[in-house]
């Protein structure tokens, strides 16, 4: 750890004490860093001789039981331009990449189901075949048993695939929102 | 390991104490000093100094130095050398009892 990621995990949690003792305690904390690299240290030596920053930022708030979310950061407020970016950026992702994967991935599913759905009721087809044309070919029919056992057990897998895409769309479409979000907040 | 930690912990005040007791330091220099007698993080000396100032046992002043920014140097005030003593009899005590309960075997069996 070096002394700017250093500093910044110490500030990061110490957002309840007031600006003032904040800050004083990063001056000397930041002061350390300079005696210590004059005296021939790394950055990374003097971190880890000053220890965990979550301890001191404890320490400092005379809280022995602290804890944080350790998510990053939110993000700094974001200007027009900024925003007009992430838009523009997401728009070009969409359009040129996503959608296209998208619609091929749901397009493989939709057949896959209409192949597993067909050959579910290819017994039917065979009747009707024999109905219409009235020649009756018994090797037809136990080839069509054949087909719905196989469509049966491509079933679970139709299934699962659905579960996944539908997930992953879902998933895709609320990042979406969320960028679009952080970025205009 | 943990217990070290809370040991070190509540030493380090004493610690701090006395040797800003014997000559004004700055921060660096105090964790210089003490690490060189116990291995503890020294990030944890500066809350504790701002502490120790904010209870009125120790106050701060700045002062050039040849290289680099001025220094913020600690000096022991009164309340903090009254303080002081008072945690040094405190822990030789402490030491004492605890020595002699080490010593004494197991007397009760």
């Amino acid at each position: 750890m070096n002394r700017k990621q250093f500093l910044t995990e110490v500030e990061q949690r110490l957002s309840p004490l007031p600006a003032e003792e904040r800050n004083e305690l990063l001056g000397d904390l930041s002061q350390h860093f300079d005696y210590g690299l004059v005296n021939g240290k790394s950055e990374a030596e003097i971190a880890s001789e000053l220890g965990n920053p979550e301890d001191i930022a404890r320490e400092a708030l005379d809280d022995p039981n602290a804890t944080w979310n350790t998510s990053p950061p939110p993000l700094l407020q974001g200007s027009f331009a900024r925003n007009l970016f992430t838009f523009l950026g997401l728009l070009f992702l969409n359009l040129l990449i996503s959608i296209p994967v998208f619609a091929s991935l749901w397009a493989v599913w939709v057949s896959l189901a209409a192949v597993a759905v067909s050959f579910i009721v290819a017994p039917l087809l065979a009747v009707a075949d024999y109905a219409l044309n009235s020649n009756l070919y018994p090797a037809k029919f136990f080839f069509s048993i054949m087909l719905t056992g196989i469509g049966l057990l491509l079933l679970p897998g139709v299934r699962y695939l659905l579960n996944l895409l539908v997930r992953g769309t879902v998933r895709y479409w609320k990042w979406n929102q969320t960028t679009l979000r952080g970025a205009n907040e | 390991m943990n217990v070290n930690i809370q040991f070190k912990k509540g030493v380090l005040e004493l610690c701090v104490l006395v040797l800003i007791g014997r000559r004004d330091r700055y921060g660096y220099e105090l964790a210089q000093a003490v690490s060189r007698h116990i291995e503890v993080a020294e990030g944890a000396l500066y809350p504790l100094l701002r502490r120790l100032v904010s209870e009125g046992y120790c106050t701060t002043y700045l002062q050039e130095s040849t290289e680099g920014p001025p220094r913020k140097y600690y000096r022991l005030t009164d309340a903090g050398s009254n303080y002081t003593r008072i945690l040094t009899r405190e822990w030789n005590e402490f030491v004492h009892h605890v020595a002699s309960l080490l010593e004494e075997g197991n007397p009760d069996e």
